[in-house]
């Protein structure tokens, strides 16, 4: 019955906005019935190109995703538990946390080359702040309240302290900021590949709006609307799963 | 087994602890007995080191202390079992006995939110009496029970103490559970900031609350703590 009510309004505004098509209030030319473009993208997955397109992207987000994790948290751990290094460390994130990470693109296409390099880069530093600022407020949470104080009084051993405590208590941070992170990740990879690219979800959208195949963009985009929505049901499971041991 | 002398405390110009002097015993259930916020959790904390000591000393026989916290403090993503397990040196099957023996093994694969508010207590007076501490210390860690619960936990204190044998510095603003549970009680005074007296408490301790409440000696020590606490409250 949940699940009726999360795709309702998906439905509903699909079932509008097909109308609207039908009796000409919507013009179809720029805004194509959804059952078009639905249909249109299930078309697509029985073209190897467009499938490839789709590989290459999921690639340079993994990417992106495996540099990021293990930075954020090691930069996270450092700052929780060494003030010195946070007192150095935080302001810099601060500093450049602001920045539109595509401003930078074209300088690391520069630096990097046109190549996977270059876009990966800039996915992972993208996903790195999200990840690294929850990762750390998690960790000085932690550090600063009762479980510090409970690791303190028990003299808890470094190998439980890792692996018991910081690693499982920390997980509801780490998916809350990597729910944010692949969001941001996602149209990383898009805006990315829109220039200097040869395959990837985001080159077939520029090629489609070069030739003005209106229909395609909305399929890709459909397709990444999906994704999100995938990414966003898994990690709210997950976020659900272990905040439950906090009520 | 711990003496203070001179200890004193502020936060930024107020001062909270004056000067106070303590000492405790071997295997003593000493309580320190004051009104809210006249620095009882404080004086723990700065004998556990979780608070900075500004001034004053304090000689312990041994670094071997454990807390027990108000609010039960566990690990909420670790099972009961994995709590204690963390938390000291034994394994599994020990800390499964222990359990067992304290009849509370049907908790071990439970996680901390799953428990009542006692029966975590419980768990949380085990957690420290199994350290083998040589001072335990306790920061009112009843005060959010019912008496049906609270009395049921001073007897497992009571029965945790007889079979460790260890040293108990426990803080409470409550008569009747410091009489129930103490050799010896401390009077922390709010005017004085610091500790004006201490007596031994001579009771029977085979007895219920309420079976406690009627005996004369009881009324006795009662009225004795409870002047002291209202000429407090006259400041």
């Amino acid at each position: 019955m949940k699940r009726i009510f999360t795709i309702l309004p998906f439905l509903v505004l699909g079932a509008l906005w097909h109308v609207g098509v039908i009796f000409n209030f919507i013009d179809s030319q720029f805004f194509p019935s959804p059952v078009m473009f639905t249909l249109k993208l299930f078309m697509l997955f029985l073209n190897s190109d467009f499938v490839y397109d789709c590989l290459r992207s999921a690639y340079r987000l993994l990417a992106g995703t495996l540099i990021s994790i293990p930075l954020s948290f090691i930069a996270a751990f450092a700052c929780s538990h060494c003030p010195k290094f946070d007192r150095i460390f935080n302001p810099l994130v601060a500093f450049t946390f602001p920045l539109p990470k595509v401003a930078i693109f074209p300088l690391t296409l520069l630096v990097l080359g046109i190549g996977d390099s270059s876009k990966i880069f800039v996915i992972s530093l993208g996903m790195f702040y999200l990840l690294f600022i929850n990762l750390r407020l998690g960790l000085l949470h932690m550090k600063g309240g009762e479980v510090g104080e409970l690791v303190k009084i028990f003299k808890i051993n470094k190998k439980n302290y890792f692996f018991e405590i910081i690693l499982k208590g920390i997980r509801v941070d780490f998916f809350k900021g990597l729910k944010l992170a692949l969001g941001y990740g996602l149209t990383l990879v898009v805006v990315s590949e829109f220039s200097m690219s040869k395959d990837g979800v985001g080159n077939f959208i520029w090629k489609a709006w070069e030739q003005f195949n209106i229909i395609d963009m909305y399929a890709a985009v459909l397709l990444l609307s999906l994704v999100g929505f995938v990414i966003y049901l898994v990690l709210d499971h997950l976020i659900g799963r272990f905040e439950k041991y906090y009520h | 087994m711990i003496k203070i002398e001179g200890l004193s405390h502020k936060f930024k110009e107020r001062v909270i602890l004056d000067n106070l002097n303590l000492e405790v015993s071997r295997n003593t259930f000493h309580t320190i007995i004051g009104l809210n916020g006249v620095g009882k959790s404080l004086t723990l904390r700065l004998i556990s080191e979780l608070e900075t000591r500004q001034s004053g000393n304090i000689e312990y026989q041994s670094k071997k202390i454990t807390f027990v916290f108000q609010n039960a403090a566990f690990f909420p993503w670790l099972t009961i079992s994995k709590n204690l397990e963390v938390c000291s040196d034994y394994g599994k099957e020990y800390i499964f006995k222990l359990l067992k023996d304290w009849k509370l093994e049907k908790y071990s694969e439970m996680f901390p939110n799953e428990l009542s508010g006692g029966t975590l207590q419980k768990v949380n007076l085990i957690r420290a009496f199994m350290q083998n501490a040589d001072l335990i210390l306790m920061d009112e860690p009843f005060s959010h029970l019912d008496i049906i619960q609270k009395e049921e936990i001073y007897q497992f204190t009571s029965a945790l103490f007889a079979e460790y044998k260890t040293t108990v510095v426990f803080v409470t603003h409550d008569i009747d559970e410091a009489l129930f549970l103490s050799n010896q009680i401390s009077y922390l005074s709010k005017k004085s900031k610091n500790i004006t007296t201490t007596f031994p408490v001579m009771l029977q301790k085979e007895r219920s609350l309420f079976q406690q409440k009627t005996i004369e000696s009881h009324l006795k020590y009662f009225s004795e703590i409870y002047n002291l606490l209202k000429s407090d409250m006259e400041l």
